[in-house]
């Protein structure tokens, strides 16, 4: 294996698409459940939210663990500085977020009342007593990290899509299909 | 005499003899800061723990035998707290207690007898969201100086007063099982 390889390793392509999936389904079931009346159904729609934020903040620790362990596969040769720091602020501020996120929401189940289980069968521990006002400020702050996350990745799209159709180089196509 | 005239006067009387202030020991009412009725509701088997915050008791003893004779409950639907602001607003709506409707919940009894362990049992009407029913709770009493405790616990089937209709009036997700619990000082007055 070279040191620096060209592509990215098939797990870390398969976390990062495995985490872009749930992170969309993740974001619309919050916002549904967001949304609902309090009802059991909703205690459930907001069960599975739970649920899949844990899963994620476990993923994102696999991938951190990984990135930090396996080289990632240079920027392109002729990458300008600017370019270089932006793309390394938005992935660190982006693993930043997908830390943040779930830690929130961890924070603002733990200070709810509303029991539940990961995936409706482990019991998991919460990390604070049931507080109303720790819980709204939880709250709060989940809800602005969820715009953070949105503008963010509207960057990093648009950072993919510009690498791939103007710039017509590897960077979407190394992480989307690995090495040639 | 007229109502005013006589308040003045009955309040001149008390003010010159302390004493009468205690005039009839048959008569007990909340000291509500060393008082508390708490309750727990059963979520997928979770305990769901909760309290009252505003509601009043008085309580009838026999001048013969100082035991309790009757009994009245009065709590505010509305001062229902389980330490979740969003519970706490949803529990108000006319789903559970509409409280908006009916203020007060309240347990009526002019049948308190003695029952086993030195304790009594008194017989009366529960009324929540302006259904009764009728009920039995445990009572013990128990007097420190010139107060008096009153203890005790009963198990509700909530949906007998509709408390939880529509997706919530049935066992699966939410018990229909509540325990209440109560620890509340008496003094005696009206």
């Amino acid at each position: 294996m070279n040191e620096t390889p060209v592509a990215w390793h098939p797990v870390a392509r398969g976390l990062h698409w495995l985490m872009a999936a749930l992170i969309l389904v993740q974001g619309v079931v919050g916002w549904v459940g967001h949304e609902m009346s309090r009802s059991p159904a909703k205690v459930d729609v907001m069960t599975a939210h739970k649920s899949l934020g844990i899963t994620l903040l476990l993923l994102v620790i696999l991938r951190l663990l990984w990135r930090l362990t396996h080289p990632a596969p240079p920027l392109p040769a002729l990458s300008k500085s600017w370019e270089i720091r932006a793309a390394w602020l938005s992935h660190a501020a982006l693993y930043l977020l997908l830390f943040a996120l779930p830690l929130s929401g961890w924070l603002a189940a733990s200070t709810s009342i509303v029991p539940w289980k990961l995936w409706w069968v482990i019991p998991w521990p919460a990390i604070a007593a049931p507080d109303p006002g720790l819980h709204e400020f939880a709250g709060d702050v989940h809800e602005t990290l969820v715009k953070l996350l949105i503008a963010l990745l509207i960057v990093h799209i648009a950072a993919a899509l510009r690498h791939h159709f103007l710039k017509r180089d590897e960077v979407l196509l190394r992480m989307w299909r690995g090495s040639r | 005499m007229k109502p005013l005239a006589q308040l003045a006067c009955s309040a001149a009387a008390m003010l010159m003899a302390p004493q009468l202030l205690a005039a009839d020991p048959g008569q007990w009412t909340l000291v509500a800061a060393d008082s508390e009725l708490t309750f727990s509701a059963y979520y997928e088997g979770e305990e769901l723990p909760g309290r009252f915050t505003r509601f009043a008791v008085t309580l009838e003893t026999s001048s013969e035998t100082g035991e309790p004779t009757a009994l009245l409950v009065e709590v505010q639907a509305a001062s229902a707290d389980m330490n979740d602001r969003e519970v706490n607003a949803e529990i108000v709506e006319p789903a559970w207690f509409d409280a908006q409707a009916f203020p007060i919940a309240s347990f009526a009894s002019q049948d308190i007898q003695p029952a086993e362990n030195d304790g009594f049992l008194a017989t009366g009407r529960l009324g929540i969201k302006g259904i009764e029913q009728p009920l039995k709770i445990p009572l013990n009493w128990t007097r420190e100086g010139d107060r008096a405790i009153l203890t005790g616990s009963v198990r509700l089937s909530r949906l007998d007063w509709q408390v939880g209709t529509g997706e919530w009036s049935n066992d699966a997700s939410l018990a229909d099982r509540v325990d209440v619990r109560w620890r509340v000082t008496l003094v005696p007055g009206d």
